[in-house]
């Protein structure tokens, strides 16, 4: 087994998995508040919208959805470091000095989100060649994102890379 | 009292006998020998337990037999399913044989052999019996049929027969009611008590607690996978990333990682 990568920098596949559970939640809520509603409305048939002004309803509901994703994503950060998808893959988003994001930092690193997704997602692509792992929404907040569990890797890629590098030693030791 | 003194004592009162009961004790004794007599209710009890008994042993015995000959079925397909070239795999062995497993084979083989024999020498027994009993005592029973002085007894032997077949026929009867009725007694007895003890293990706390346990344990073994897998991927990734961009392969990162704020 390897040596424990806690408090490292997680890598790209780690967040990037635990943004899918993100977005599965937000997806999920999002569409269970939706049916809700239009339930609620048809049943209490007070808020005529849908028919008036479809536009206005369209507007409304995706602003909704936007708010509510960044409060998801501020609030989580914000309060404990991890959203529910980080929780479970064991990430854990830290300012500089290993604590907690304040509430301003969790707000610019959301906007930074947009801003690394508008950039055809090159933004979320740093992260795999940046030496602190981080995309450009992290360094807009100056934030990182860290294991924070016991970290390593599966046996079977750590024998893997373990047999590389010491082959890459004992390559490196022969020419010499 | 000196050691010796006390141990005499002692003797000396287990000598005399049991210590006297106290009148209550003694008619509390009274009571159960003389009451004790066994009233209808008893005798429906013990009937039941024979019932039990008799239904448990046939159909335990019938669902043994049924399981065994199931079971070599399955063995002897297996036997000849096994290519013979392999039969020292059997043994589970390609070594050679050792002494002392050729010794235990022999045990074994000299076991069955003898069981075979017994089987074969039992049943020719049983036929040899019939035939004797046959050859001696069909002559007698032939002169006693045919013999006017001995009319008077064979009159009273043909009661006698008549009325041990009469009884004979109610046995039979009694038999087949009681072995039917303690079948589907067994049969009740054994859902009845694996119902209650899977009701019991079901409201059991420990057994609950234990299977909570090890859900969570399972849950979290899950997600350490995943999370190892993940790991494993963001190595991968970056790998391929860096071959891509003909980037050094880095084995770790530059900075010192941040030191994670255990308080949250």
């Amino acid at each position: 087994m390897s040596s424990s990568l806690k408090g490292q920098y997680a890598g790209f596949i780690s967040r990037l998995v635990a943004y899918s559970i993100d977005l599965a939640i937000i997806t999920v809520s999002l569409v269970a508040t939706g049916w809700l509603i239009s339930t609620a409305n048809r049943l209490v048939n007070v808020l005529n919208v849908d028919q008036s002004f479809p536009q206005l309803r369209a507007l409304f509901l995706g602003a909704g959805a936007l708010i509510f994703t960044a409060a998801y994503f501020v609030l989580f950060w914000a309060a404990i470091g991890q959203t529910p998808g980080k929780i479970l893959l064991g990430v854990r988003v830290v300012s500089q000095n290993g604590g907690r994001i304040s509430f301003l930092q969790a707000m610019v690193r959301y906007l930074g989100y947009l801003l690394s997704a508008l950039a055809l997602f090159l933004g979320f692509g740093w992260i795999l060649i940046d030496n602190r792992r981080q995309g450009w929404h992290d360094k807009l907040a100056r934030t990182f994102v860290v294991y924070d569990w016991d970290a390593r890797q599966t046996t079977l890629l750590a024998n893997r890379n373990g047999n590389a590098q010491e082959g890459a030693q004992i390559s490196e030791e022969t020419s010499a | 009292m000196t050691e010796n003194e006390s141990i005499t004592a002692e003797e000396t009162n287990s000598v005399e006998g049991p210590p006297e009961l106290s009148p209550t004790q003694q008619a509390e004794i009274e009571e159960i020998v003389v009451n004790w007599d066994m009233n209808e209710q008893d005798a429906q009890t013990l009937r039941s337990l024979t019932r039990l008994l008799v239904g448990g042993a046939l159909v335990s015995w019938e669902e043994l037999r049924e399981h065994l000959m199931r079971w070599e079925v399955e063995a002897t397909q297996a036997d000849e399913t096994q290519d013979p070239r392999q039969e020292g795999a059997i043994i589970g062995s390609d070594q050679p044989e050792t002494d002392s497993e050729i010794l235990r084979y022999a045990l074994i083989g000299a076991f069955f052999e003898s069981q075979d024999r017994w089987i074969r020498r039992s049943q020719s027994a049983v036929n040899f019996a019939g035939q004797v009993s046959k050859a001696l005592l069909n002559p007698v029973f032939k002169r006693v049929e045919n013999e006017p002085r001995l009319r008077p007894i064979q009159t009273r032997y043909e009661a006698l027969a008549r009325r041990g077949e009469a009884v004979t026929q109610r046995w039979v009867n009694r038999g087949r009611f009681e072995e039917n009725h303690g079948r589907r007694l067994a049969r009740l007895a054994a859902q009845r008590s694996f119902d209650t003890s899977m009701d019991q293990l079901g409201n059991a706390p420990a057994l609950e607690d234990l299977v909570r346990k090890q859900s969570a344990g399972l849950g979290q073994t899950a997600i350490d996978e995943v999370r190892a897998s993940t790991v494993s991927g963001d190595q991968v990734a970056e790998k391929v990333v860096r071959t891509i961009f003909r980037r050094k392969p880095r084995e770790e990162l530059n900075q010192e990682p941040v030191v994670v704020d255990q308080t949250d």
